[in-house]
């Protein structure tokens, strides 16, 4: 999946993929995680948030199941 | 049977196939012969002969004439002119009774003659209940065309030519001599539809059609096309564009909630709130259908379990404008954007611009047939149907001139599949079309039936034209560009009335719709008059060169030539640009600059009364 890279503290891109509603994070870190079932209105609303690392602890983290892939 | 007969030709000379080379007689040197006080022109391209064969008589058609080129074989003495033509087979007639295709071949010095008057009633029989009179030989005027109106009607057909060769007055002609007003076997329950482009229709049919028109002139009625008589795909596809498959679930599940919803507060007759699908042409309203997706989309929620609706300020369906919600925040405290939200706020904006545009008010805000928030309609679909398809003249006529060419496609995709759909459920109905069957005119059809003008037009008429005959709906495909309708429109139109084309393209067109020995009539394309027509296929019996009958001056249509000269030579007349500038902007040819605004009053004078106007 292609990644955008983010201006975050702690998230460094992102990537979306529309038909299996999978949103795909890089940690500062460089670990990479999945998340299944995010819609593309909350994909949308991410990459419009001012502040990407508050959206994403608000709304994705605990909310959505995920895996570990990298 | 040589010299004294005066149709005699001359005799076969050669056999190929279908193809027959025969020799002429000396006999027509002057190119005329005259039977039972008819003159007959001989040797014309398109003209038939006869070739008896004992109990049978082979029919065929001249496609080539020429001198000393024929083979010098042996031939019957005193008749080698020289001069000899080709001739294509095409039938026999076994008694009184003509039919296409070959039993048996001629031989060789089998006498050829002139098809008279006589043996062409024979072809065409004698004038039955389901013969039209559609005009008359090119190469003798005394002897009528009939067509057979239901091969017509039912395999399709189509009429092609050149723009200014006479197709709309083919198409006015036709259309009257169907319906046969003044004739004393008429067709009162003819049931035709025609889709005018350019609103030339009018003035021919007007006296046997009502008309209906997108920008209505005083006397017509508006065209309306409900939107929620078509499919949700349809619908979707119009209103919104593309939309991926997630975003089109969004919007299918709340439609067919809105149309339950409906139903159950209105029931409708014939359909069971279990059999109700996304597809059923069920009333609702759009606007609901915006304000309950950007109200859900929007939503943002306060409270421990984020879940009571901050909402500021409730919008206004009916006005379009949306909901407003306190902003979501992100700490702790919300208030808290809704999780569930579809991502679908491109198309409702897109969706809202289009319930406001104008252009779109004959489909998105029709009339009568507007449904309120809940559903409740003034109308029903069965008054629509009955103003297009069930009153007492026989034409209806949607006059389409009005519309913007970026709407026509869906516009007329929309009117055929409404029609469609009606007479294809009610096929065991008095009304449906196998009782009562329709005939669509569509006039200009490369402007909406082309490869590259998009789906909605095309998919309706080739439904129509694959299995329309089943079910009582024949299509009549008029075109300039043959080129650029679709090729299996093309393919399933039975007739094809072929007047003047000069473009190579378009008559290789054609004459890839004919058999390969009828191709060469195709040749003569470019040198018909106007008004000249070949017609080849179902409903003729033979291929035939035909002159179409003019219909008298007060019934021709609007599309005649300007007269150039006659216009450029008088002298100028003030003008007034105002108006001309005030018709464009109203898009409307009636438009004026300043209302009269008439003062009327009932007069009460003694002598008026005993008029009773």
């Amino acid at each position: 999946m292609m990644r955008e890279p983010v201006a975050s503290s702690n998230i460094a891109s992102v990537g979306y993929d529309a038909p299996s509603e999978t949103l795909e994070v890089e940690f500062q870190n460089g670990t990479v995680y999945q998340f299944y079932n995010i819609s593309q209105g909350i994909y949308d609303q991410f990459m419009e948030a001012s502040s990407k690392g508050k959206f994403f602890s608000t709304y994705i983290k605990n909310a959505y199941p995920y895996s570990r892939v990298g | 049977m040589t010299g004294s007969d005066p149709t005699f030709l001359g005799v076969v000379s050669a056999v190929t196939g279908a193809t027959l080379t025969i020799k002429l007689a000396e006999s027509l040197n002057s190119g005329l012969a005259v039977i039972n006080g008819h003159t007959y022109r001989v040797g014309q391209v398109g003209s038939f002969v006869r070739i008896p064969q004992g109990y049978q008589d082979l029919f065929g058609i001249v496609s080539e004439v020429g001198a000393t080129a024929a083979p010098d074989t042996s031939a019957a003495e005193g008749i080698d002119t020289g001069r000899w033509m080709k001739v294509q087979l095409a039938g026999e007639a076994i008694g009184g009774m003509f039919e296409r295709g070959l039993s048996q071949h001629p031989n060789i010095n089998d006498s050829v003659h002139l098809v008279t008057e006589l043996d062409l009633r024979r072809i065409y029989g004698s004038g039955g209940d389901d013969q039209v009179v559609i005009g008359s030989l090119a190469s003798a005027e005394n002897v009528t065309v009939r067509l057979s109106l239901d091969a017509l009607v039912t395999r399709h057909s189509a009429i092609l030519g050149s723009t200014g060769a006479g197709k709309s007055t083919t198409v006015a002609s036709l259309l009257r001599s169907i319906v046969r007003k003044d004739g004393q076997k008429g067709a009162p329950a003819a049931r035709i539809l025609m889709l005018d482009v350019h609103g030339e229709y009018t003035k021919a049919l007007g006296d046997l059609a009502r008309v209906f028109s997108a920008t209505p002139a005083p006397g017509e009625d508006p065209l309306f096309v409900p939107f929620w008589a078509l499919e949700a795909r349809e619908l979707l596809d119009f209103t919104v564009g593309g939309l991926s498959d997630a975003h089109e679930i969004a919007f299918t599940d709340k439609i067919f909630e809105l149309k339950a919803k409906c139903l159950a507060a209105h029931p409708l007759a014939g359909l069971d709130p279990k059999s109700l699908t996304v597809d059923s042409p069920v009333p609702f309203s759009l606007k609901q259908l915006w304000y309950e997706l950007i109200d859900f989309e929007t939503m943002t929620f306060t409270g421990a379990q984020r879940d009571i609706p901050a909402l500021e300020q409730a919008g206004d369906a009916d006005a379009l404008t949306s909901p407003r919600y306190t902003p979501h925040a992100m700490g702790a405290a919300g208030p808290f954007m809704n999780n569930a939200a579809k991502g679908i706020r491109r198309p409702l904006n897109l969706l809202r611009s289009r319930l406001l545009d104008r252009r779109y008010d004959f489909a998105l805000h029709p009339g009568e047939w507007e449904p309120a928030l809940d559903g409740g309609i003034q109308s029903d679909l069965d008054k629509l149907l009955q103003g297009w398809l069930g009153h007492d003249r026989q034409i209806t006529i949607l006059d389409l001139s009005g519309v913007p060419s970026s709407v026509l496609t869906r516009l007329i995709g929309s009117i055929l599949r409404v029609v469609y759909e009606a007479l294809f459920w009610s096929r065991e109905k008095s009304e449906g079309g196998v009782q009562r069957p329709l005939l669509i005119v569509m006039e200009e059809a490369h402007r909406y039936l082309g490869p590259d003008t998009g789906t909605d037009a095309i998919e309706a008429v080739k439904r129509i034209a694959k299995e329309g005959r089943k079910y009582g709906v024949g299509a009549m495909v008029v075109s300039q560009r043959p080129a650029e309708v679709d090729e299996t429109v093309l393919s399933q139109c039975g007739t094809v009335i072929a007047l003047r084309l000069s473009n190579p393209v378009d008559r290789s067109r054609v004459k890839g719709t004919l058999p390969d020995n009828l191709a060469g009539l195709m040749d003569l394309l470019p040198v018909l008059r106007t008004g000249e027509a070949i017609i080849t296929g179902e409903a003729a019996r033979l291929p035939v060169r035909c002159r179409v009958t003019l219909p008298s001056a007060e019934h021709l249509p609007r599309s005649s030539d300007p007269q150039v000269t006659q216009a450029w030579a008088t002298r100028r007349v003030a003008e007034g640009y105002d108006r001309v500038v005030a018709s464009w902007r109203g898009q409307s040819t009636t438009a004026v600059v300043n209302e009269p605004n008439i003062q009327r009053s009932p007069l009460a004078d003694a002598e008026s009364q005993g008029e009773g106007a």
